[in-house]
């Protein structure tokens, strides 16, 4: 018999373990910083330079590396491991899985970092996610790598080192805007989707609430928990799922390319991205590409902050709110009962379900911005530039094996089950969703966007 | 990619948990009150709480035995009796019981989704 997740000791959930590990890396890299030891770190931030037919210029430069490329691996590999030894995952499985992982990750950044890759618009997010569902798609994955495709426990890490890259000031100021732009965008599209489902497709309430959550509020993990929240039917959960995926993997490959060409700056950019993507991994993959397109300079990570800023702050904090608010109408409404004759509804489900990752998100940006408050001047714009630059690459790697992650686990032939219904209605609130995001974070609310740095 | 070795058969999108809790405390406790120590009780109040919580043992455990039969086990923690089956879904859970007579207020019936894979 299974365990809820929920249910399960602190110790055994991925959320803890991404803030472990994360919190645990910005706090060596930052008590390394100041007392010494920091080389090790500072090796592990491999960086990959843009080349083009001078093949010599990146194997001279990962030659360089061949010691740093070691401890990234080995560090990563080793703690990623500890924790899925404790979770109970198959260990012998995910070190072999993820060492492949990580050869396939070195691989997609060279190629990635290439001038003509670059010039087709194939930056390491895309190709990543690409290669990887073509891996996916054309065989079956052997059984030992599929227990190291993590997205979620990847993501959560990355989430929670890019927390430390982003001043807790930031969040402070902009997080209630972009809690205002989420809710206004998720109530518009939660309902267009259900009503659609429900008045003109004639689904199940509860089929039409999972939809619009997946749609509206946090990708699957909204699915997921509004489709528990209301006792969904297994098959129509999955059903939403499969409508989350396709039209997130969509949209990482649409909303980059259509901000350029709209010509947006990168934080009204990452905004819409934040707005109008389905999932927090596809969402990082689809601001990075926006700014590994756009290099602006000085703002090379302003999209994939702003787009955290919605995503996380504004939009998965409130997944609890939204499956009580479902499981109150499921024995009220849907059951035409009254709330004194219906059954008991667990309150406790706001905390539930709330995604703890996210605390590990806000202690790192408070313990970043409270470390460079305490230093002077001089040191903090070092440790700024330098340890937190650090942090940052080590964040990009996480993303990388994010995104490589998301494409060997789309499986197209694996979600092409449902009907036209539940997908006419779902793409209702994405022609809503999309034009509706780029209008808030594009015209209403764009000075503030524009400045978030 | 090839398998090399054994590929297993994909697994479904997610996988689910229902879980009914059953309290083992009747609605109303007569005794609630005066548990303060503020006000007097009777033998008789004692008898009546004493028959509430049979009568409720009784229901709780006619509800496991229904659940029983439909695969769900049984772990018992903070005065309740949580039933749990990852094969019925919960509307099914939820029909079998009003179907039996027992009512919404008897049990409290959740349902938790997981990933089936590391998808997104």
């Amino acid at each position: 018999m299974g365990v809820r997740q929920s249910d399960l000791p602190l110790i055994k959930r991925e959320d803890t373990w991404a803030i472990i590990i994360a919190l645990g890396l910005t706090l060596l890299i930052t008590f390394t910083f100041l007392s010494g030891g920091y080389a090790f770190f500072k090796a592990m931030a491999v960086n990959v330079p843009t080349w083009s037919n001078d093949v010599s210029k990146v194997t001279d430069a990962l030659a360089k590396s061949g010691l740093g490329i070691l401890y990234l691996f080995g560090f990563f590999i080793l703690a990623f491991a500890f924790g899925a030894k404790v979770m109970g995952y198959n260990t012998q499985r995910f070190l072999t899985g993820f060492t492949v992982l990580f050869i396939l990750s070195l691989i997609v950044t060279i190629l990635g970092s290439n001038k003509y890759m670059k010039d087709l618009q194939l930056e390491t997010p895309v190709l990543a996610l690409l290669l990887g569902m073509l891996i996916a798609n054309i065989g079956t994955l052997p059984a030992w790598f599929k227990e190291a495709l993590r997205t979620e426990y990847y993501v959560k890490t990355g989430i929670i080192l890019l927390g430390a890259t982003l001043p807790f000031t930031i969040i402070m100021s902009a997080g209630p805007l972009a809690m205002m732009q989420a809710t206004i965008v998720a109530v518009v599209t939660f309902f267009a989707i259900y009503l659609a489902a429900t008045k003109l497709f004639k689904l199940d309430p509860r089929f039409a609430a999972t939809l619009g959550a997946g749609g509206s509020i946090c990708g699957v993990s909204g699915a997921i928990a509004v489709g528990g929240a209301c006792r969904a039917e297994k098959e129509h959960v999955s059903i939403a799922i499969s409508m989350v995926i396709i039209w997130a993997i969509a949209m990482v490959l649409f909303l980059p390319p259509m901000a350029m060409h709209l010509g947006m700056a990168p934080g009204p950019a990452g905004a819409w991205i934040g707005t109008s993507e389905f999932a927090d991994a596809a969402g990082f993959a689809a601001a990075s590409q926006y700014n590994a397109l756009a290099q602006v300079p000085g703002a090379d990570d302003t999209a994939v902050k702003t787009f955290t800023l919605m995503k996380v702050v504004g939009r998965d904090m409130f997944i609890g709110l939204w499956a009580l608010m479902a499981a109150i109408l499921s024995v009220t409404l849907w059951e035409k009962k009254s709330i004194g004759e219906s059954e008991r509804v667990d309150y406790s489900q706001i905390w539930r379900r709330f995604p703890k990752f996210v605390i590990g998100f806000f202690i790192a940006s408070i313990f970043a911005t409270v470390v460079i408050m305490m230093l002077d001047p001089k040191t903090g714009s070092a440790f700024s530039k330098d340890a937190l630059s650090t942090v940052k690459t080590l964040r990009s790697w996480t993303f990388t094996w994010t995104f490589l992650a998301i494409g060997l686990t789309t499986r197209f032939r694996d979600l092409m089950n449902f009907g036209w219904k539940p997908l006419a209605a779902f793409t209702i609130g994405v022609i809503i969703n999309v034009p509706l995001g780029y209008w808030l974070s594009n015209v209403i609310f764009q000075a503030y966007w524009m400045a978030v740095k | 990619m090839k398998s090399s070795g054994s590929p297993e058969e994909a697994p479904p999108i997610v996988t689910h948990l229902t879980r009914v809790k059953l309290s083992l405390e009747p609605d109303s406790d007569p005794l609630a009150e005066a548990a303060s120590g503020k006000s007097l009780i009777t033998a008789a109040m004692v008898d009546h709480a004493g028959r509430q919580v049979a009568e409720r043992y009784a229901r709780v455990i006619a509800m496991m035995e229904l659940l029983a039969v439909h695969g769900f086990v049984f772990r018992t923690r903070e005065k309740a009796v949580f039933c749990y089956s990852s094969e019925v879904e919960a509307g099914v859970a939820k029909r079998l019981l009003l179907t039996a007579g027992f009512r919404d207020r008897e049990f409290q019936i959740h349902l938790e989704y997981d990933r089936g894979w590391g998808m997104l």
